[in-house]
């Protein structure tokens, strides 16, 4: 006599219900009895007629599935609709393979996480995607310090319908009188995307970036040791080129947009480059060497000043030394960087409809005018 | 222009397109039936008040403040919602798309005259700061309102061309005549033998010009009618305008006078400036009634200035509004009282209404505490004192406004 087959699981299309795995149902204010009539939970009562999977190498175990949160990284969908609570701001991460960009997010996690957040004017409040970090800090943890071993995984190149693209972060202000809770969605996707944008423009490409639209800051990572390396002319040309597409993709906005050219593994051209203080960053001669390596990487960083965007260039080294050994290296200033334009909090100007012609005296009498 | 719900739909593509993340702008079942919903929550809003201050309201919360889906304002919005469809919306504290919903959903036109009192609500734009993502469709939906009343101001003044009526009763009797000629010719030669059909003649002769005569006269009442209607019509703008012109000169003579009519005395003898700006403002309330709100708001501003008040001069919002306090209670029993409405608008929620939130507690004589929350603006963000008198010229018209309605 053979056993009847297994009832399928509970599943829930919820980012945030934990129900399937004996937590909390996200709607649960809406339906006190979730499993009675919650309509995001999903269960065929009838007995699966499909064996189960003996491996899922790529979906997550049921003890990843646990916490109480996402946990993984967020795709379009998931992103878009935290985006219907709150105008989250989106930070784009572009870099060639390898440039060092999932190694300056782990590190920034772990520097706001840990509450050596420097000049970055807000603190650590929340994340959705809190196990997406675990696993990028947990890989860095393991690092024994040589070059050449990865720090983190290389992002892999998803070929799901909606790969996970974003990391949340929830930060409240450090200013006490300033009590709101910001979402930051960071955008961890893998360089060769990046290649395949610059170099052609099929629609794949842009659907799958189609969020470098509604970005409001950018991290432009480029290896700064490669760029003094063999192969520094490829690196420089490739950097440039990307920097060039970013700068023609973007439209006029009201408001401006800023972009940190982040020079990473800077530690290990530090006895080449003396990096310069902020005030000079803009200035090609003041990076010395590496200026003279990366001379299209400036000419672009003009075309992208001329569209509007607030470049600034940073050195920094995400991972120095293996994580109980050293610090990172200016890894906040970027993301200060951004966050001083995403997140600027300028008045709203006054109102200025034109009087219609013919109006009365009265009728003309306004206050437009703010004070001077 | 009607609106269509294809024009609100274009509006909330265009919204989300710049608020969402999503290339492909999100036109789901959900969300349309959300927009419906929405739709008809503010219809609603052309003989609810409350639903129009509500919605503005809901406009004004900040998505990243602390409990800003747990606002009344919201939760009214999102009950209508989850009444049309409880999957509409995908979790309760998506304030951005509700607000993107309620922006597209606003009526194009005029809809009642309680969505007036937007404007009233005006003043609480102007310490805005930052949400930059929203700034653009949220001005652009202020400056379509301005145009909206400005535009409408103009048209109650309009008085329509007369309706020209001119009699056509001409009934033409020949046929009746001709039958009658007949059947007296018929009578003389053959004396009454065959007379029926030519009386049967004569009948429907007569039986046609009648119908014709009563046609002509229906014609005439429906044209008499229209011009009765119009007329009306013309009396009640008319009537309007009237108002509007004798309360535009009883403030101007008020501005002009410079007397307090509650405290009997000239403003110039009120000891405290702050006092002057309360009763100011509280007394051209009362003869804007009838008047456009944005030119007699300026008149008192510069009848301040007159008055030697330094309208230029800036202080944070909180402070204005302890200064309100302490001019309250001086005023004790002369302040005039919140309505029952307002105060229970105000209870429920006080967003973007800090002088009604103070009135309420000073009739209470309860300290400002709490105020950062209840009416969850920026209270340090720095107003002159010109924006002060405005924003209480405004709630206190919106009372006045409400008063008349109960």
């Amino acid at each position: 006599m053979s056993l009847p087959l297994p009832v399928e699981p509970l599943r829930c299309r919820h980012p945030d219900c934990t129900l399937p795995e004996g937590g909390r149902c996200a709607r649960a204010d809406e339906f006190p009895d979730p499993l009675a009539s919650c309509p995001e939970l999903v269960r065929n009562d009838e007995p699966s007629t499909t064996p189960a999977p003996v491996a899922r190498s790529a979906a997550p175990t049921p003890t990843e599935d646990a916490a109480p949160w996402k946990g993984r990284h967020l795709d379009l969908l998931e992103a878009d609709q935290l985006l219907q609570r709150s105008p989250a701001r989106v930070i784009a991460v572009l870099g060639a393979y390898d440039a060092g960009k999932t190694c300056l997010l782990a590190s920034f996690f772990l520097q706001i996480a840990s509450g050596q957040r420097g000049p970055f004017p807000y603190r650590f409040a929340s994340s959705r995607t809190l196990y997406g970090f675990q696993a990028l800090v947990d890989r860095a943890n393991q690092w024994s310090g040589k070059e050449g071993e990865d720090i983190v995984g290389h992002t892999p190149k998803e070929q799901s319908e909606h790969p996970g693209q974003f990391l949340h972060l929830g930060v409240r202000p450090s200013k006490a009188s300033d009590d709101r809770h910001l979402d930051i969605l960071l955008s961890d996707v893998p360089g060769e995307w990046f290649t395949e944008w610059t170099s052609r423009t099929d629609a794949e490409a842009r659907r799958r970036l189609g969020f470098i639209e509604r970005s409001d800051g950018f991290v432009v990572v480029v290896d700064a040791a490669a760029l003094l390396g063999a192969s520094g002319g490829k690196v420089d040309s490739n950097a440039g080129l990307l920097l060039r597409r970013l700068a023609s993709e973007l439209r006029p906005r009201r408001t401006p947009r800023a972009l940190a050219l982040v020079f990473s593994k800077f530690d290990r051209i530090l006895d080449r480059v003396t990096p310069p203080s902020i005030e000079n960053g803009l200035q090609r001669d003041a990076w010395g060497l590496l200026g003279k390596r990366a001379a299209r990487i400036w000419s672009a960083i003009e075309q992208a000043r001329e569209v509007g965007l607030n470049v600034m260039p940073f050195a920094v080294s995400a991972f120095p030394r293996p994580l109980g050994a050293g610090q990172p290296v200016g890894v906040m200033v970027p993301f200060a960087h951004i966050m001083a334009t995403a997140d600027h909090r300028d008045r709203w100007p006054r109102l200025s409809p034109s009087v219609p012609e013919g109006a009365t005296c009265f009728a003309a009498l306004r206050r437009w005018e703010a004070a001077p | 222009m009607p609106d269509t719900s294809e024009d609100k739909q274009d509006r909330l593509s265009r919204i989300w397109t710049d608020w969402g993340l999503r290339v492909d702008t999100p036109t789901g079942d959900a969300l349309q039936v959300a927009l419906g919903a929405a739709d008809s929550w503010l219809q609603k809003g052309s003989s609810d008040p409350e639903i129009v201050i509500r919605a503005v309201q809901v406009l004004l919360v900040d998505p990243e403040r602390p409990d800003a889906h747990k606002r009344n304002c919201w939760g009214s919005l999102r009950k209508a919602i989850r009444g049309a469809w409880g999957n509409a919306m995908t979790a309760p504290d998506h304030v951005l798309l509700g607000q993107s919903l309620v922006l597209a959903a606003w009526p194009q036109e005029i809809q009642g005259r309680w969505f007036d009192l937007a404007r009233l609500l005006d003043s609480a734009w102007d310490v805005l700061a930052g949400r930059d993502r929203q700034q653009n469709e949220m001005t652009r939906w202020r400056e379509e309102n301005q145009v909206r009343l400005m535009r409408d101001v103009g048209k109650r003044l309009r008085v329509q061309q007369s309706l020209q009526v001119t009699p056509n009763v001409s009934v033409d009797i020949a046929p009746v005549t001709s039958a009658l000629v007949q059947f007296e010719q018929n009578q003389t030669t053959n004396r009454f033998d065959n007379a029926a059909p030519y009386l049967l003649a004569v009948f429907v002769a007569l039986k046609d010009t009648l119908s014709t005569l009563s046609n002509a006269l229906q014609s005439m009442s429906g044209d008499m009618s229209t011009v009765i209607k119009r007329t009306q019509e013309d009396s009640d703008r008319i009537r309007v305008a009237m108002c509007g012109v004798e309360g535009e000169l009883n403030l101007l003579w008020w501005g002009q006078a410079r007397y307090c009519e509650t405290l009997r005395k000239p403003f110039r003898r009120i000891e405290h400036p702050e006092d002057v700006v309360w009763w100011a403002a509280c007394e051209a309330a009362d003869r804007a009634r009838d008047i456009d709100v944005e030119p007699a708001a300026a008149y008192l501003v510069e009848t301040l200035h007159d008055l030697g008040q330094d309208i230029f001069e800036k202080r944070p919002l909180l402070r204005w509004m302890e200064e309100l306090h302490a001019s309250l209670k001086r005023a004790a029993q002369l302040a005039p009282a919140l309505s029952d409405r307002l105060e229970r608008y105000a209870r429920e929620d006080a967003l973007g209404l800090p002088v009604t939130w103070v009135r309420l507690r000073a009739a209470q004589n309860e300290s400002l505490e709490g105020a950062v929350e209840k009416v969850a603006l920026d209270l340090n963000a720095e107003i002159d004192r010109g924006q002060w008198a405005s924003w209480i010229f405004r709630e206190r018209l919106l009372d006045l406004y409400l008063v008349g309605d109960s």
